[in-house]
């Protein structure tokens, strides 16, 4: 109820006029890994990626002065969050005003919030961030308990903002996922966590109760409030509470965003329900819950979208594909494609994330196959396509292709051999089960491939020779993501050969890959 | 349609699941017993060819004038011996070579076969090779190999054209023999060299397991030779001898056994029998240098009334060269 009434608060200062700042600083963090006894989040960095596209396209926050770290230690965290602490008071010293935004997406537990191994207590953050020389400092905190910033001692609460004061909106706003003793939740549904999502939404858009063009903090928090409330009632883990804790003095509100006079899908005013908006990799990127009366706009980057409704009888969807190129598009549920539930677009395709890997290894035979010259060791380069999530949660396919080949001689006997030469293509698809360890996966599945050998014999006059064959296997990797995009990848295989040329024999062969993988799409 | 599409599509993932090719060990194995031209090649050193074409030939940048008496007639002899057996033995070897280059028509265990195939050499005709293996006490594979052929369409009537046996694992660092049957080519119509060719079977051996590696020929019922013999020992170091038994068209037997060094010296004995006087051989021997001149003789016959100049003719007036012989 405390949520519910702050956020009636807030929404009622929406109604006063919001005074600009001119400098914002941001920095966002996802971490997805807590350490030692926590599971990581399949959506902490998304989230996080998700704030930071939005602060920086339409939250006035210069990219040279927004921050994005992904899975970073404490220290990391500390050493940014003070630095832009320090450009904040050199802009304030050149007479700029300045806003400073802290967004977390990540684990906490025990007053800490869970970076790796490391921890960054919410003392230590909310000292920071009191220090900070800036005119007004907003922290989002979408952890577990997170709440319990709120219940922390060196923050002033107070029933509403302070808005008679002369002059700019000045002070420190915490706004957190959960109340101190919720769990904040995920949902493979909309591809990230209930809250961030759901500010998201609002941030784009959706919040824009006053339909002003510009989102205010206090109609992105009765937004996020009411949405994560109503999106997490039937949960199994229970509902989840925003809490907010504002020190905020001077005049007006803090404008987060402003949505007008860009790329955007406008819901007319005779639209009512709610709608969700996917990108290509048909991943939520925004809802939107209107009734009718009012327009509302959701800024939205270029690229192509798909719009759905669920219709209130439940018994099927309305479903349209839009593409912004730079100005408004209409949503017309007239021409919205009227579809089965079961062929909601967002089904299965809710975390799917496509990924390229190319490397560089060998592939070696075990035993005597090996020494007796019919399948030396080979140097291989090969890539793959990887959907990861696209089967279920962890579970991902993979379509390979590898070419390679070698040198050696094909030994007779009594100290005579004959030279080879030999190449190999193979192509193969794997389904894996994907375990996500902080910033390593570990992925184990099986994989069938096309297997195809040649080989010819410089010099011997010889006619060359070939070898066609399906080959079922294991396969395992190892990644280990060092960047936004990149990955470090360790893969092994082993593949089973029936070979029944000379004679029948059942062979085994490992695969050794090591290589990069990029992420497309995020 | 449906059911006999997936028992289709079924059918081709198991096949391709038991695997498909040529990819075989074993048919390197088989196809590396036979010989090649290149294992049985006649390797003389450069002084027998200046050799041959002294007297016949104008002189070349290799050539140089010999003093009297001038060039080894016996080594001037090896080269176009040695030519001819090459020449021979490639065309002998040219079907070998050719089932060298495909892939075998069935494998089993211990045996391959090769066709049959239309000869496109010899229209109507079709050829078929059979080989099989064995293993020896010692473990060494010993392989024997038959190349057949047949007029196509009658029915499984091959003829032996070609068959040979060889003990080791490769041609290279074998040794074996085969039978060239030019009478059965002669019976099809195959031999494309009938007014030049024996008429007798061509039987070649070789060994080459040491140093030095060896190459014996025997020609029976030859059109130019009555009957040639041929032996050849090639070293490591380039040293070799050879001996060669023939009768001309006259009837006269010449047996000769010669050996060189890697620079071309060498010496030779030589005797002769002729068809006039058969219960009389005649001998004699000679020597020359690296460039093929004659410098030593030994004629038992030079300054006799009966052949002044010796019978190798290479003693002006009974006086024969004596110069230095190479000790081989």
């Amino acid at each position: 109820m405390r949520g519910l009434a702050a956020a009636a608060v807030l929404v009622a200062l929406a109604s006063r006029p919001a005074a600009a700042l001119e400098r914002r600083f941001a920095l966002v963090v996802g971490a997805p890994d807590g350490g030692s006894g926590t599971q990581a989040l399949r959506y902490a960095e998304r989230d996080a990626q998700r704030i930071y596209a939005i602060l920086t396209r339409l939250g006035d926050v210069r990219r040279e002065d927004a921050a994005l770290l992904l899975s970073p230690g404490a220290d990391e965290v500390t050493r940014v969050l003070e630095e832009l602490a320090r450009r904040s008071e050199a802009a304030r010293a050149d007479g700029d005003r300045t806003l400073l935004l802290f967004f977390y997406s990540g684990h906490a537990r025990d007053g800490a919030l869970l970076l790796r191994e490391t921890r960054l207590d919410l003392a230590r953050l909310k000292k920071l961030l009191e220090e900070a020389k800036a005119d007004v400092r907003i922290a989002f905190v979408d952890s577990c308990r997170s709440g319990v910033l709120t219940r922390a001692k060196g923050v002033r609460k107070v029933p509403s903002f302070d808005v008679s004061g002369a002059g700019a909106p000045h002070g420190l706003i915490f706004v957190t996922s959960s109340g101190a003793d919720e769990d904040s939740q995920e949902s493979d549904a909309i591809g990230g966590s209930f809250f961030t999502h759901h500010l998201a939404s609002g941030l784009l858009g959706d919040a824009d109760t006053s339909g002003d063009g510009q989102v205010t903090l206090a109609e992105a928090y009765a937004y996020a409030y009411s949405r994560t409330v109503a999106s997490t009632a039937d949960t199994a883990a229970g509902v989840q509470h925003p809490a907010y804790l504002y020190d905020l003095g001077g005049a007006g509100d803090v404008v987060l965003t402003r949505v007008s006079g860009g790329g955007a899908l406008v819901f007319p005013a005779a639209t009512e329900g709610n709608y969700v908006v996917l990108d290509g990799g048909r991943r939520a990127v925004a809802e939107v819950s209107k009734r009718s009366g009012a327009a509302r706009l959701l800024a939205l980057p270029d690229g192509s979208y798909t719009v759905k409704k669920r219709l209130s009888a439940g018994d099927g969807l309305l479903v349209e594909e839009v593409k912004l190129t730079g100005g408004p598009v209409e949503i017309d549920e007239g021409r919205m494609r009227r579809i089965p539930l079961e062929k909601d677009p967002q089904k299965g395709f809710g975390g799917a994330r496509f990924s390229l890997l190319g490397g560089a290894g060998g592939q070696t035979f075990f035993g005597p196959s090996a020494a007796s010259g019919y399948f030396p060791p080979a140097a291989l380069l090969g890539a793959e396509l990887i959907v990861r999530d696209d089967l279920g949660h962890g579970l991902s396919w993979g379509v390979d292709a590898a070419v390679g080949g070698g040198k050696s001689s094909l030994g007779l006997g009594g100290g005579a051999s004959v030279p080879i030469e030999f190449t190999e293509l193979s192509s193969g698809v794997s389904l894996v089960k994907d375990l996500h360890l902080g910033s390593f996966t570990f992925s184990l599945g099986a994989r069938v491939a096309l297997l195809y050998l040649d080989r010819t014999f410089p010099g011997a006059g010889l006619p060359s020779q070939y070898f066609l064959t399906l080959t079922p296997g294991l396969t395992g990797a190892v990644s280990w993501r060092f960047s936004e995009r990149f990955s470090a990848v360790a893969r092994v295989r082993g593949q089973y050969l029936f070979y029944n040329v000379d004679k029948n024999m059942s062979l085994g062969y490992a695969e050794m890959l090591g290589g990069v993988e990029y992420a497309l799409g995020l | 349609m449906r059911s006999a599409s997936s028992a289709r599509a079924l059918l081709g993932l198991a096949l391709l699941a038991a695997g498909c090719g040529n990819w075989s060990n074993e048919d390197v194995a088989f196809v590396e017993a036979l010989p090649t031209s290149q294992h049985l090649h006649v390797a003389l050193p450069p002084s027998a060819a200046q050799a041959a074409s002294s007297g016949t030939a104008p002189a070349t940048a290799l050539t140089v004038t010999c003093p009297a008496p001038g060039a080894s007639q016996v080594w001037g002899w090896a080269q176009p011996a040695g030519d001819a057996l090459n020449a021979l033995v490639e065309g002998m070897l040219v079907f070998v070579d050719y089932v060298r280059s495909i892939t075998p028509t069935s494998r089993m265990p211990d045996e391959r076969i090769w066709g049959p195939f239309s000869d496109q050499n010899h229209p109507g005709k079709q050829d078929r090779v059979r080989m099989s293996r064995s293993v020896d006490a010692s473990g060494l594979p010993d392989y024997t190999y038959y190349f057949e052929a047949e007029p196509t369409g009658s029915g499984d009537a091959y003829t032996d054209l070609l068959d040979g046996e060889f003990s080791g694992s490769t041609a290279e660092l074998g040794k074996g023999t085969f039978t060239l049957h030019f009478d059965a080519l002669r019976t099809l119509g195959m031999d494309d060299n009938p007014a030049t060719d024996p008429t007798g079977p061509l039987v070649a051996t070789y060994d080459r397991t040491g140093d030095p590696r060896l190459i014996g020929l025997d020609v029976q019922n030859g059109t130019t030779l009555a009957e040639f013999n041929y032996a050849y020992q090639g070293f490591a170091n380039g040293n070799g001898s050879f001996s060669y038994k023939f009768v001309d068209g006259s009837g006269d037997s010449f047996v000769v056994v010669a050996s060189f060094d890697a620079a071309g010296e060498g010496k030779a004995s030589v005797s002769v029998t002729l068809s006039s006087l058969p219960s009389t051989p005649f001998a004699y021997s000679e020597c020359w240098d690296e460039n093929a001149c004659v410098t030593n003789v030994s004629d038992p016959y030079a300054g006799t009334i009966w052949a002044p100049d010796g019978i190798s003719h290479l003693c002006a007036g009974g006086v024969c060269p004596s110069g230095p012989c190479p000790d081989l």
